[in-house]
């Protein structure tokens, strides 16, 4: 007789004796996944009140201090999702900790994946589809911050047209079509709603059902040598052990972004005031995502260069080239270090960073880099609590930016040779000691 | 061996952990909704989540077996220099089907940008709308302005300032500087178009609120921090026989951000 059972796909059959990995790290690809279902979940609730709507109107709302203040509808629907809806303050602001979230549990699952080698064959194309996740998780949170069209979104609106305007030859033509024609067109919510709702979460779903697609069919990687890895997946069984573990972290994710959602107050629009095209806030910070970019235009040198009379204008280096060779370079990772090492043959042990130092002390350059821009990001509130003079804390910035990477890089790669060369002294002590035993 | 009667009996403890999670979460959402104190209750209802988290997670951790493992198999497409080239292809023909409407749009675009709604002319008005005269802009005086019937635009919006004709620089020009020392420029920051908010009267400088550029309103706007490398475009101006300012034409220069194409 067959069963309901035996018409199931294999894939599905075979899930509960499917090995998943055990190591803890593994874990942040998952806690993503959740906070992109903690969003998609959120966000149907805020999308169903939400009115990307450009008109002007008068806030009546229960909110004293700006009755009579005109508005956007998108503002006025944002401040009632706020503080009229049942749970609309708990809803939105878990939506935007899970954005948070979401794209910090991105970055420490790529670092995983980069520091301990997981992304050669046969997992390049996974980690070519995790780059664009990434790439596409930021770009929906800029358009997102820039919903509410409050204060602080609507200057984070203004840096994305100067970005896009400062693009050779196209630059005004596509800022015209993604910001409905000049800067603080209204119209331009609507544009806005569409990518962050549907256009960029589609894309988001696809590439990552394909990610895990390829997750399930390529296996993990893991930390045993490379001849039993070759051989046999290990880790634990789907059910009941990991099937249990992951329904437990789902829990977890939801209720700890909730708890942050309901007791951490996250965008204060209505501290913020709505979108004002003669005022900006100060001090204004994106969200940490964002931060690196808004760091290298604070900080890196303007350098608006002619070509053949035209002029490209310095916001283009900074906050376009500048995001794209950062992308590009994670892109290409794979691959150039597949043809620099020659190493082209299928891998499954997950590498300790420490046995790869050059590697690993390129990662820790990198890192230390965008970790000096993104504190640049907020360098006038630096300015202001230490009481030095801005300019010398952006020429300060000029340094850390050469010389951290720098003493990063070294000091990754001084741990990483101090580390094996202990392994292999025990080693030889151990043999020594055999030896005389013998 | 049959793996669902490996899974242990739930301890007592995940039991009552259920129990209680639940029941936080359930009262929670009804006094949430009663009362209207809902980020409590969410709060209360996240902390019965955590508590049912815990007990699964737990009772995942004790029935799991060390070093299960299974004989290893790769599937699914491989990454070839065919994939390569195809999601090339296609990465190529979607920003060309993107850069299509970008391009027929250009040169409409760009002569917004270049342009504001300023000529000779128009009326100056504040952000009320009220005609501004100039006897009413006093020594140390920064006021807002708009041409008549665009209050609020963005890229139209000015800045006049009064200060004394001696301290502008000898090559500030124009009829109200030398005589009146009132010099108007466009309000939006060189570096991202960002509205300048901060004018120090006393040194003459403006700066800019989202990345510091600070201009120099007493010598043409001239740029005397990064990271803008322009000087503030400036707006011609007149007075008429009654007093009331009027522009003598559009800016000096396209306003804000750079942009490709600009004059």
């Amino acid at each position: 007789m067959t069963t309901l059972a035996d018409r199931l796909p294999e894939a599905v059959r075979h899930a509960p004796h499917k090995i998943f990995p055990r190591h803890a790290s593994f874990l942040l690809g998952e806690i993503a996944l959740l906070s992109f279902a903690v969003l998609v979940l959120t966000g149907l609730y805020l999308t169903w009140f939400y009115d990307a709507s450009g008109e002007v109107v008068t806030y009546d709302g229960p909110y004293e201090p700006l009755q009579g203040v005109e508005a956007t509808r998108a503002y006025v629907s944002v401040m009632s999702i706020t503080f009229e809806r049942p749970f609309g303050a708990v809803v939105r602001q878990t939506h935007h900790w899970a954005a948070v979230v979401f794209v910090a549990a991105i970055v420490l699952h790529a670092m995983r994946v980069f520091f301990t080698g997981a992304f050669r064959r046969p997992r390049r194309l996974n980690w070519t589809l995790g780059v664009v996740l990434m790439g596409l998780a930021m770009a929906n949170g800029f358009f997102g911050l820039a919903l509410p069209n409050d204060l602080l979104g609507g200057t984070g609106t203004r840096i994305g047209h100067a970005f896009a305007v400062s693009i050779p030859v196209v630059g005004p033509g596509v800022a015209d079509l993604l910001f409905a024609g000049e800067f603080a067109n209204p119209d331009a919510l609507h544009r806005f709603w569409l990518l962050h709702v549907i256009v960029l979460p589609l894309l988001i779903g696809a590439t990552l059902a394909a990610h895990l697609g390829l997750v399930w069919m390529r296996t993990h990687t893991q930390f045993t040598d490379e001849a039993t890895a070759q051989s046999r997946v290990e880790g634990s069984s789907g059910w009941p052990d990991y099937a249990l573990k992951t329904t437990g972290l789902a829990l977890l994710v939801f209720s700890v972004l909730v708890a942050m959602g309901a007791t951490l107050q996250i965008a204060p629009i209505w501290l913020y005031g709505p979108f004002d095209p003669a005022a900006a806030t100060v001090p204004a910070q994106p969200d940490w995502y964002l931060g690196w970019v808004e760091g290298a235009l604070r900080v890196l040198p303007n350098a608006s260069v002619i070509v053949g009379g035209y002029e490209i204008p310095s916001p283009f280096f900074t906050g376009v080239l500048l995001p794209l060779a950062v992308f590009v370079v994670l892109l290409a990772w794979p691959f150039a270090e597949a043809r620099l090492t020659g190493d082209r043959g299928d891998h499954h042990a997950a590498e300790r960073p420490r046995d790869r130092p050059v590697r690993t002390a390129l990662g820790v350059a990198g890192l230390a880099w965008l970790t000096v821009l993104l504190m640049a990001g907020s360098h006038d509130l630096q300015a202001f609590l230490l009481r030095v003079p801005i300019g010398e804390v952006t020429t300060t910035y000029r340094v850390l930016l050469v010389v951290v990477p720098l003493v990063a890089g070294s000091v990754a790669w001084s741990a990483c040779r101090a580390l094996t060369r202990g392994e292999e002294r025990a080693e030889q002590n151990r043999a020594s000691d055999e030896e005389l035993t013998r | 061996m049959d793996r669902a009667a490996r899974v242990k009996r739930p301890p007592p403890g995940l039991v009552t952990a259920v129990g209680v999670g639940v029941a936080l979460i359930g009262a929670a959402v009804v006094v949430g909704i009663v009362s209207g104190e809902s980020r409590l209750a969410a709060a209360v209802a996240a902390f019965g989540g955590v508590v049912i988290g815990v007990g699964v997670v737990s009772w995942g951790r004790t029935s799991h077996h060390e070093h299960d493992h299974e004989p290893r198999e790769t599937k699914g497409p491989r990454f070839g220099r065919r994939t390569t080239l195809a999601a090339a292809a296609t990465a190529t023909v979607a920003v060309g089907v993107a850069v299509v409407p970008a391009i027929s749009r250009l040169g409409e675009a760009t002569r917004r940008l270049r342009s504001t709604a300023w000529s000779a002319g128009t009326p100056v008005v504040d952000a009320a709308g009220e005609r501004v005269r100039l006897a009413s802009i006093d020594v140390g005086d920064l006021v807002n302005v708009y041409p008549r019937g665009w209050v609020g635009d963005a890229d139209s919006q000015a800045i006049v300032i009064r200060t004394d004709p001696a301290r502008l620089a000898p090559s500030v020009d124009g009829p109200l500087a030398a005589e009146f020392g009132v010099v108007a420029y466009s309000k939006l920051c060189t570096h991202m178009a960002c509205p300048l908010g901060l004018y120090e009267q006393q040194s003459g400088t403006l700066l800019c609120p989202c990345h510091q550029a600070l201009f120099d309103v007493l010598a043409n706007g001239e740029v005397l921090r990064g990271p803008a490398d322009r000087p503030l475009p400036r707006l011609p101006l007149d007075v008429e026989a009654d007093g009331l300012l009027v522009a003598r034409g559009d800016f000096t220069d396209a306003v804000g951000t750079g942009f490709w194409g600009r004059p």
